[in-house]
């Protein structure tokens, strides 16, 4: 059996993920668009009671009532579920086709998944890493094993997806990627190693460190003078160092939808006993996670310490119980400025990771223009179309050192692959940025040079040359970017700071100038251009080996 | 159109005061005649803007807008202008005091042309003196990032700004009772027998025997070209006496320094003023004015109090605070304006700040009204005690969706435009940062005309991942 488990993962498998589906009821569009996800409360599989559809469309209703104007109720709350709803897109025009999906959901109270059992968890603490390779192994095989079932919910929901059909698509594709145990071990032997070890090896116990010299306090020196042979024996200390894992609480982005998929797979690789709030917007990555655990393995620890949910933001009766002292060792926030800075303010007392709002630029030297425009064009725009501009890392504003004359022609030639892009993957822009983009282009850019793709009259893509400062405010990451001409290339270094993720530089020799001086103003990423969306195991996160900050580091 | 477009414009413009004048005395007014009057207006004014606003030009080209004549619809759909126009300059310009740059910049977004001498200015506000010595009116407003809006009126726009809403506010405060019977008869009587222009020129000469029972106290600076300061400030014209919160101009310069920090020591030093006076002595003023207040009081005088609800509502708790005996003469009224939102962006409760007025000040329920308006129009909507600001007849509002695509409908929701025909120094085809919902129905106030309900300041979807990235800083 144990062979077995070696060969197969970390059971063998016996149930699927279509046969949880078919049972339940859930990941199929149903009538009238509507969905049913499961959650994952601690390994237990929770799917939502039944619920009439006009209870769904009578809730809603309400809520538009009592909205803002302006706002849009995405959320309700019925008495044993709670629904959300996302716009239909028409995918060959690629605007709002005027309906609507609706994901149903169960509820969950905050004590369901709090983790307050130290003995049990530790059951997961003290799990071997190679379990947790295994677990990814056989999660991995029942996504292949899946596929059938994956292909129909990725045409399923690439209805309400907001990113074109092959991003959609490829991130289907990436999920075996994601899980690849290899990488995962690289990650966690990077990530976590310090004195020389493996990283490895501090998450499954503690480690001598052989090199560590121990130093005394005054009390030492001051106690073997007094007591002399009686002295404590600092000197005979063997230091080791242990990286704990932690019960972790990650509130997750939506603006690609593997962050989910992401976030839980940091708490699953850290041991750690995790609660995962999927975003509004990408639901389906948690609820195929839960299903795959459950398929894979649904005795594992990992399992059984984790919980996969969805509650709207700003939620007192559950965010006050999740913010409370005590309640988590590390609480993970991605996404906008309020919900960070809501959490920071609120959960006080817990370790809180921020994946803050940021953004990428690109800056390309003089010397740049020397080669092939198209080239550098295409480089460059791919370091713009990052999660089709979404992405934290990709790149909105190409500060360019160039003669007008070629800054023009650099804008055209982006201009071009922008618009290859288009025809390759039609843009979806949604109807507010629309507006935005009318407002930019009449507004606070009226006196740029627009190059703009448009398809009947609508915005697909494009680029806008200024030769000034501008707002942030005019970034709409919308396969939108903005070319600001300089004379020198160092006039933008005072426009790096924290907020920039990342810049992508052309020529090398630039690079190599100035990259001491732009990571110094915060900037984490510096990179060639074309290369802002390439990662590898082991990189660090927002200027953090994010993984060695979710561990708790203890000294022994 | 075959008049020449300052005639056209003119003679539409004359037609619309009178039903503005009519609407104000008897609540009704010839809707179809003052939307031919706006069209022609507006046809007018596209033609004036596209050969003399260099930026409303390119916006007409970007939109392959080409034609003389191109009809309402085609205004709306192409050639509606974002407020944010009006902070389209270069920020370093103000960075750097390179005021010649501004001036560049505001003969491209307006019908002004500034002197070479308001170029040499030294600082802001020298630069707004200068310009204003010109006959160039620049009224600005902050912006929450710093980056503040700046928007041209020649003369002539300047007077339709601080005049047009005098042909109908007075009636409508009438309407609420604020003004004695006998005086809004006459006033009534005035307005339907005279010309808009000779009611504006008596306005100038005998406004202040409407509202010379008042004492006037202005919870704003005494000066400076801000929006809701003008108001104030011209209100204050008509009052017996007038009492400001913080009598001081308002400094553009402070204004602006204190968000994006001091860039010489000068303006430090009027950064360090205006906190003084905002911040450091806020409880003091509160008091001066709460003082003299009581003086009204005693002396049996009516009081109007003019202000944000956010600074309205501070007094209010400062004189339940002190337990201080403010029984202001029947008849005293407040007249809100500047939006509802406190400086932590939190919504102020309504129902709180009126309760709190009548409870501390006196005042009764139907002598609390607002107005609601923007820098860049000229005239206000007058809330009625129905809850609804109705929209005055010069104004063309149009409701657009996301997109920013006009919506047809009598009861539409989403974001408000405006089309001005009294902006005759800048594209007044506005699109707004509100989001409104306009309906268009008898009004049990009586009123007639569109009329808008609520006002919110942006769509409140739940934001996802890094859409919402930061907005107050440059690249």
């Amino acid at each position: 059996m144990k062979d077995d488990l070696r060969e197969e993962g970390w059971r063998l498998i016996d149930s699927n993920m279509q046969d949880l589906c078919t049972k339940y009821d859930l990941l199929h569009s149903g009538e009238n668009n509507v969905m049913r996800l499961p959650f994952l409360i601690k390994g237990s599989l929770r799917a939502p009671s039944r619920v009439n559809f006009d209870d769904i469309l009578q809730a809603f209703d309400a809520a538009e009532r009592v909205a803002p104007a302006g706002a849009f109720p995405s959320h309700v709350r019925l008495e044993k579920v709670q629904v959300l709803r996302e716009p239909v897109i028409n995918r060959k025009t690629m605007r709002p086709a005027g309906a609507y999906q609706y994901s149903v959901m169960p509820v969950f109270s905050p004590g369901e998944v709090l983790e307050n059992d130290f003995s049990a968890i530790c059951e997961l603490y003290n799990t071997p890493f190679q379990e947790i390779l295994e677990l990814l192994k056989s999660l991995g095989a029942v996504f292949v094993q899946e596929q059938a079932l994956l292909n129909s919910l990725r045409d399923l929901t690439i209805h309400t997806a907001q990113l074109p059909d092959q991003w959609h698509n490829l991130g289907f594709d990436a999920l075996g990627m994601l899980i690849d145990p290899h990488s995962a071990k690289v990650m966690v032997d990077k990530d976590l190693g310090v004195w020389g070890q493996a990283g490895s090896r501090f998450l499954d116990g503690w480690v001598e460190l052989p090199g560590a010299a121990p130093l005394p306090a005054p009390v030492h020196l001051i106690a073997a003078q007094a007591l002399g042979a009686k002295a404590p024996a600092w000197e005979k200390r063997k230091p080791s160092m242990r990286a704990m894992p932690t019960r972790q609480l990650h509130i997750t982005a939506g603006n690609a939808p593997q962050i989910p998929f992401i976030s839980a797979l940091r708490a699953i690789l850290t041991k750690s006993a995790a609660v995962i709030k999927s975003p509004c917007g990408a639901t389906l990555p948690g609820a195929l996670l839960s299903l795959g655990l459950l398929a894979a393995a649904p005795d594992h620890p990992v399992t059984r310490h984790l919980s996969i949910v969805y509650w709207p933001g700003g939620e007192a009766a559950v965010e006050d119980a999740f913010f409370a002292p005590n309640a988590f060792d590390r609480i993970v926030v991605w996404g906008a400025p309020d919900a960070v800075e809501s959490v920071k303010k609120r959960a006080l007392f817990t370790k809180v990771l921020t994946f803050n709002p940021r953004y990428g630029v690109s800056m390309i030297g003089r010397e740049a223009f020397a080669e092939s425009l198209e080239d550098l064009a295409a480089a460059a725009a791919a370091d713009s179309l990052v999660a089709n501009q979404k992405a934290c890392i990709a790149s909105q504003i190409h500060y360019i050192e160039a003669e007008e004359d070629q800054a023009k022609s650099y804008a055209q030639a982006l201009q071009r692959a922008l618009a290859a892009f288009d025809r390759a993957s039609p843009n979806y822009v949604d109807p507010f940025f629309v507006g935005e983009i009318k407002r930019v282009m009449r507004g606070v850019l009226i006196d740029g040079d627009w190059f703009v793709n448009s398809e009947e009259g609508r915005f697909c893509s494009g680029v806008v040359l200024v030769d000034r400062e501008i707002p942030l405010s005019a970034v709409t990451m919308q396969r939108m970017i903005i070319v600001r001409r300089l004379d020198r290339l160092e006039s933008a270094l005072p426009y790096l700071h924290s907020g920039v993720s990342t810049v992508s530089m052309s020529p090398l020799s630039v690079k190599e100038r100035l990259r001491d001086e732009i990571a110094a103003r915060g900037v984490s990423n510096i990179v060639d251009l074309g290369h802002s969306g390439t990662m590898f195991p082991g990189m660090s996160h927002d200027g953090m080996m994010a993984l060695s900050e979710l561990v708790d580091w203890k000294n022994g | 159109m075959t008049a020449h477009p300052d005639q056209a414009l003119k003679q539409a413009q004359d037609g619309l005061k009178k039903i503005m004048v009519q609407w104000a005395a008897t609540k009704t007014c010839d809707q179809d005649k003052a939307l031919k009057l706006r069209e022609q207006a507006a046809s007018a004014n596209y033609l004036r803007y596209r050969r003399n606003i260099p930026y409303f030009a390119k916006v007409c080209s970007m939109a392959g807008m080409n034609g003389d004549n191109p009809g309402l619809d085609q205004i709306i759909e192409h050639c509606m202008i974002p407020d944010d126009i009006f902070k389209s300059y270069p920020q370093g310009f103000l960075d750097d005091r390179d005021f010649r740059g501004m001036n560049r910049w505001l003969a491209r977004v307006g019908d002004v042309r500034p002197s070479k001498a308001s170029g040499e200015a030294r600082n802001m506000d020298q630069w707004l003196d200068l310009l204003e010595k010109e006959g160039i009116h620049l009224v600005f407003s902050s912006g929450t990032s710093g980056n503040m809006s700046f928007v041209p009126r020649d003369e002539s726009t300047w007077r339709h700004f601080l005049k047009n809403s005098l042909l109908y506010t007075p009636m409508a405060a009438a309407d609420q009772g604020v003004i004695p019977s006998w005086k809004k008869l006459a006033l009534k009587l005035l307005c339907q027998n005279i010309e808009p222009d000779s009611l504006l020129s008596l306005a100038d000469r005998y406004g202040r025997l409407i509202f010379r029972d008042f004492d006037g106290y202005f919870c704003n600076f005494s000066g400076g070209a801000q929006g809701i300061q003008l108001v104030g400030q011209e209100l204050a014209k008509y009052c017996r006496n007038a009492f400001f919160l913080y009598d001081a101009p308002l400094s553009p310069m402070a204004v602006r320094g204190v968000i994006r920090g001091a860039a010489a020591p000068e303006e430090q030093a009027v950064i360090d003023a205006f906190l003084n006076t905002t911040v450091h002595d806020k409880k003091a003023n509160y008091h001066r004015m709460l003082s003299a207040l009581e003086k009204s009081s005693k002396r049996g005088r009516k009081a109007i109090i003019f202000g944000t609800p956010y600074l309205l509502l501070e007094i209010c708790q400062e004189v339940k605070a002190h337990k201080l005996n403010l029984r202001l003469k029947k008849g005293s009224a407040v007249f809100f304006g500047g939006g509802w939102k406190s400086f932590d962006g939190n919504r102020i409760p309504e129902e709180e700040l009126v309760g709190l007025i009548g409870e501390s000040l006196g005042i009764e329920r139907n002598f609390i009204a607002e107005g609601y308006s923007m820098t860049e129009i000229q005239g206000l909507m007058l809330r009625c005690p129905e809850g609804r600001y109705h929209v005055p007849p010069h104004f063309e509002t149009v409701i657009l969706d996301p997109e920013l695509r006009p919506m047809d409908g009598d009861d539409v929701t989403g974001t408000l435009g405006i089309i001005d025909p009294f902006a005759e120094s800048y594209p007044g085809f506005l699109i707004t940062g509100d989001h409104v919902r306009r309906v268009n129905e008898g009004c049990p106030c009586g009123r007639s005309g569109p009329a808008i309900i609520s006002i919110a300041r942006s769509p409140g979807r739940e934001i996802k991942g890094c859409g919402g990235i930061m907005a107050k800083i440059n690249a």
